[in-house]
């Protein structure tokens, strides 16, 4: 097991993990900026605490996504290189089931809406039938991780 | 100079956050439930009885003038809707102006709308109140310029 210790040049790193994970958080949900009309005060407060209160969660969720992603990195676990490995389809299938939850994510972005016309509802129910897919397959994966018999 | 910990400052600082979040939704909770961001002019509120029943929202203007499932109003004037229920508990619930107010049978809870764009605004029961409960749905017409009855 190796002991390693953070330089100056980590820390610097994970302060741009944090970063990147922060505007991650904040591209997905428009900075906050809800979707609804703004015509009576009250919905004009709503949107306004919305947008505080989603600025404040992408700060939590960058500090902790952004430190694991981080640490994950630097302190995994290193195997000597000259050992030839098994192909480890598990980390195959698992790096192509998070591209694909990605892609999946990145499509469904324009169907985000509470007032999605009914002509869309019918592909917004292909990409929820899709991701259930992908959830089935990740946990297939997972499972075959542990009980490979 | 002491030092100060990470720790304390992460503690601190999440103090901090929901400390003004709160604060601020306790701040906008009473402006919204007392009506104060109606506008100081001279115009009174206008107040509209609204009764919830299985499956209709019934107004009954000043004038006594009933109608159902509508109602019409004037931009820039702000109005009370008296709010009652004659059956089982509903709510209404006004999305794109971000109302939302349970109807209970025997109390009577006034609702403050002040609407600023002329345009037309879906009422839904967002309380199940039967099995019609889906098709309890109403509209509130606001207009530029007029009469508001």
């Amino acid at each position: 097991m190796s002991y390693k210790t953070l330089r100056p040049v980590d820390y610097i790193l994970w302060f741009i993990t944090i970063l990147i994970m922060f505007f991650i958080f904040e591209a997905i949900g428009d900075f906050g900026n809800l979707p609804v009309s703004s015509a009576s005060p009250v919905s004009l407060y709503e949107k306004q605490l919305f947008e505080y209160t989603y600025i404040a969660a992408g700060g939590v969720f960058a500090i902790f996504m952004g430190s694991l992603v981080f640490l994950a990195g630097k302190f995994r676990e290193s195997q000597p290189s000259q050992v030839k490995k098994k192909t480890d389809y598990t980390a195959i299938s698992l790096v192509l089931l998070i591209i694909a939850g990605g892609v999946l994510v990145y499509s469904a972005i324009p169907y985000f809406s509470p007032y999605l016309p009914l002509q869309l509802q019918f592909n917004m129910g292909i990409l929820i039938a899709m991701a259930m897919l992908l959830l089935f397959g990740i946990t297939l994966v997972m499972y075959k991780e542990y009980y490979k018999d | 100079m002491p030092k100060v910990s990470v720790e304390l400052l992460t503690m601190v600082g999440a103090v901090i956050i929901l400390a003004f979040l709160g604060g601020l939704a306790f701040h906008y909770l009473a402006v919204i439930d007392t009506g104060a961001f109606f506008p100081n002019t001279h115009q009174k509120p206008i107040v509209i009885k609204v009764i919830a029943k299985q499956y209709v929202w019934e107004f009954i203007y000043p004038n006594g003038t009933v109608s159902y499932d509508k109602v019409v109003l004037k931009a820039g004037q702000p109005y009370i809707f008296n709010l009652t229920s004659a059956d089982v508990i509903h709510a209404m619930y006004i999305v794109q102006l971000g109302y939302k107010l349970e109807a209970v049978p025997g109390y009577y809870y006034p609702l403050y709308i002040y609407v600023t764009k002329p345009g037309v605004y879906n009422i839904y029961c967002a309380e199940f109140c039967g099995p019609g409960h889906y098709t309890m749905i109403g509209e509130i017409v606001v207009v530029g310029g007029g009469s508001s009855s």
